[in-house]
């Protein structure tokens, strides 16, 4: 019985999948590898709304949930569910922004989002995403790293290995960060994992030198940072010689790359540098750590050929326990804080011909309730709504994605999914394909198992995104 | 015999008991009756044509939500799902599929069921039927459940999921086909570190990046990357000092399919002609 067991799975595993050969001279573990298969994607620009920003505040449609506005919450809706926050029977709480079509394709979208509006032809949605996880950084971590616990590899680390990077002075995998908070997944959303630390997102700073300490000190010449350099490479590879940890390799890897960076990071931060014109689409401004300076670095970092570009902005968990949380108050702030820089991102990538190979993806953590929070029972200060694992919408646009997409649907109050579910891993196994990759076969083998993004667990190419 | 039976009496007793108890267990259990009928050659197979709705639409859907409890291996509720004729046989309670009726047919009905339901199929745990894959089978039904008809007969069928197969990885025939220009491409990116790529694993086309390679790229660079003519699918000299009198050069090129020509010297008349071939060019001019 155990060995049919065994053998049926190895039956099922073995459908001529090889993972491929992702060596690299130790010296360069960022060198570009060539995908497995023509991309249609060749970087990733991945705009992270951390909090979960509420879909029927943006794009989902419900003309029922209006209707029943203020109503007791149906009771087949609470059966068997878990809340972060409500408790007892919540009211249906309808959209609190007017909704109309735009675009050839006639795609609904609230007011909230009057810039991005213009680009909705472009858009790629998927109304029908769900995960397991209701609480902030274990559904971060599932989005970002295909798990919910610690210690797995981040998207952009996956990419980074698979895919290495054009740009040898620049790290193949940068971070931005905006909203006064890092996500509540923390810098494991960026983290290796398993895979060498080489991999790892860089995080720059949004405010200020973009990498501290990347400028010499005073009284180092870059001659005497170069002999520096040299004298600690020979010691390092005396200690890699002798104990052959490939995390030394990734040590002088990162002094060699931290000394090319200081010339060609410091350029591609220099944002300030563009012509007005660019600065005044994105509306971005020096001297705050905003959203809109990251949109405009994040261009200029796909332009130098970084592979893996992730903006995070926090701030999107609606409550409704405190104006920053108020989908009447903090909510519009966000959208206001997005909204310009990504249609001006979109707008510049596609004048810098860049649109047709960056794919651009737009997510959060998970979706809000159909109904309003209630938190310990009562009616809240403010308006707002819990999270809702079971159905959030994202968009994706660029490289090889559908445009004018709309995929998947919830029921008519917006709170299931009733049609083409998306798994995360789906989405995992859809994006790494749009960039030429199988994700059955970007593998690292770690504790006795060929470690995938897409984790264990059979994923869909969603073939219906595709263009 | 002491209580006077014959033998062969006897022996008729047994027969004639075995074949009511065969009969018996047959009735009882078709799935049994279709072994043993199947064991003497008595079945005939109702075999669904190859471009069926059935074996293209309806069959793909039964092998990844039921076969695994009703096929080959376990047949629960003696019903199996991994050929037509014991679909339309059915299972322990009868047929589980009455053709051209999908409101009347036990399946349909099963897999509509809500997940919490005892009677659902396939039972909660398992991944359930979408709706669309519901609605394939209710039209499959409603038609006929016919093994024959083609997917353009059958009314009211969602449009099949666009299935994504991904190429075999060829390395063998891109290596062949690299090893022809193997020794100046060796040069040229020596000479250009960085730059140039394979498009991808299975491929002997190339993809050229200059733009990092700035103004120290201009036309006596572009010229020398004619070896690789036939090869070139993307190029990007944005930021390079390439201007008109690459304008040939870039003509050689006859495979190139995206051109990014960013702040370069090239007029957008000498650009036309590429356009006009056919290429996609990225000038930043609107």
């Amino acid at each position: 019985m155990g060995a049919a067991f065994l053998g049926s799975l190895a039956g099922r595993a073995s459908a001529s999948v090889t993972p491929l050969d992702f060596s690299r001279p130790p010296s360069q573990p960022l060198a570009a590898l060539p995908p497995e298969f023509a991309p249609k994607a060749r970087r990733v620009i991945y705009l992270h709304m951390a909090g979960a920003p509420s879909q029927l505040e943006l794009f989902e449609h419900k003309p029922e949930l209006t209707k029943f506005d203020g109503k007791d919450c149906p009771a087949s809706f609470l059966a068997g569910k878990r809340f972060a926050f409500i408790s007892g029977v919540p009211q249906l709480l309808g959209a609190q922004y007017p909704f109309h079509q735009a675009g050839q394709a006639g795609a609904w979208i609230s007011d909230r989002l009057p810039h991005l509006e213009k680009h909705i032809d472009d858009l790629c949605f998927v109304r029908s995403m769900r995960t397991d996880q209701f609480n902030h950084a274990p559904a971060q971590l599932l989005l970002q790293t295909g798990h919910e616990r610690l210690g797995f590899a981040s998207f952009g680390s996956w990419v980074t290995y698979g895919l290495g990077t054009e740009n040898q002075n620049l790290p193949g995998f940068i971070v931005l960060t905006s909203g006064g908070k890092n996500p509540d997944g923390g810098k494991q959303l960026w983290g290796p994992g398993y895979l060498p630390g080489v991999y790892q997102g860089v995080q720059c700073r949004s405010l200020g030198e973009p990498v501290l300490y990347l400028k010499n000190p005073a009284g180092v010449s870059r001659p005497l940072r170069r002999r520096m350099l040299d004298s600690i490479g020979a010691i390092n590879g005396l200690t890699h010689a002798e104990y052959a940890n490939p995390e030394t390799v990734t040590r002088t890897a990162q002094y060699e790359l931290a000394f090319r960076m200081q010339i060609e990071a410091t350029d591609a931060m220099d944002w300030p540098g563009e012509p007005a014109a660019v600065r005044a689409r994105y509306g971005a401004r020096p001297g705050e750590a905003s959203f809109a300076n990251n949109c405009l670095v994040a261009r200029r970092l796909a332009e130098r050929g970084v592979r893996f570009i992730q903006l995070h902005h926090w701030g999107w968990d609606s409550h409704g326990a405190s104006q920053n949380e108020a989908l009447n108050i903090g909510f519009a702030d966000r959208c206001r804080e997005t909204d310009q820089p990504i249609a001006a991102l979109l707008t510049d990538l596609k004048e810098r011909g860049l649109f047709d190979d960056t794919l651009v993806v737009w997510a959060g953590e998970f979706g809000r309730t159909s109904m309003r929070e209630n938190r310990g029972g009562q009616e809240m200060q403010f308006v707002g709504r819990d999270h809702n694992p079971g159905a959030f919408t994202i968009w994706m646009a660029g490289g090889g994605v559908k445009p004018g997409m709309s995929y998947g649907e919830t029921d008519p109050l917006g709170y299931e999914i009733v049609k083409n579910p998306v798994e995360v891993r789906d989405l995992h196994a859809t994006l790494l394909y749009l960039l030429g990759l199988d994700h059955r076969k970007l593998t690292y083998p770690f504790q006795g198992l060929d470690q995938k993004l897409t984790s264990v667990k059979p994923a869909r190419i969603v073939g219906d995104l595709l263009a | 015999m002491r209580n006077g039976v014959s033998a062969r009496a006897y022996f008729i007793g047994v027969a004639v008991v075995s074949a009511l108890l065969l009969a018996l267990a047959m009735a009882l259990r078709p799935s049994f009756a279709y072994a043993v009928r199947d064991t003497f050659g008595l079945v005939q197979p109702v075999p669904a044509a190859p471009d069926s709705f059935y074996t293209t639409r309806v069959a793909p859907l039964f092998a990844e939500h039921c076969t695994g409890c009703h096929g080959g291996k376990r047949q629960k509720g003696d019903l199996r799902l991994d050929e037509l004729a014991a679909v339309m046989r059915g299972g322990k309670h009868g047929p589980v599929i009455r053709a051209g009726s999908a409101g009347e047919s036990e399946l349909v009905a099963r897999i509509g069921l809500p997940q919490t339901d005892p009677k659902a199929m396939p039972p909660q745990g398992k991944e359930p039927l979408s709706g669309d894959d519901v609605a394939v089978v209710r039209a499959w039904i409603a038609a006929g459940a016919s093994a024959t008809r083609l997917a353009r007969d059958i009314a009211g069928a969602p449009p099949p999921v666009r299935k994504i197969e991904i190429p075999v990885l060829d390395t063998a025939t891109a290596a062949r086909e690299r090893a022809a220009f193997a020794a100046p491409l060796a040069d040229l990116q020596a000479r250009y570190p960085g730059a140039i790529a394979f498009v991808s694993r299975s491929s002997a086309d190339l993809e050229i990046n200059a733009s990092r390679l700035g103004a120290s790229f201009d036309d006596g660079d572009l010229a020398a990357l004619e070896p690789l003519r036939d090869r070139i699918v993307r190029l990007d000299v944005s930021g390079t000092r390439v201007g008109d009198a690459s304008g040939p050069a870039l003509a050689a090129m006859h495979r190139l399919q995206v051109l990014r020509a960013l702040d370069t010297g090239m007029s957008a008349k000498s650009l036309a002609p590429l356009r006009d071939r056919g290429t996609k060019v990225h000038d930043g001019r609107f």
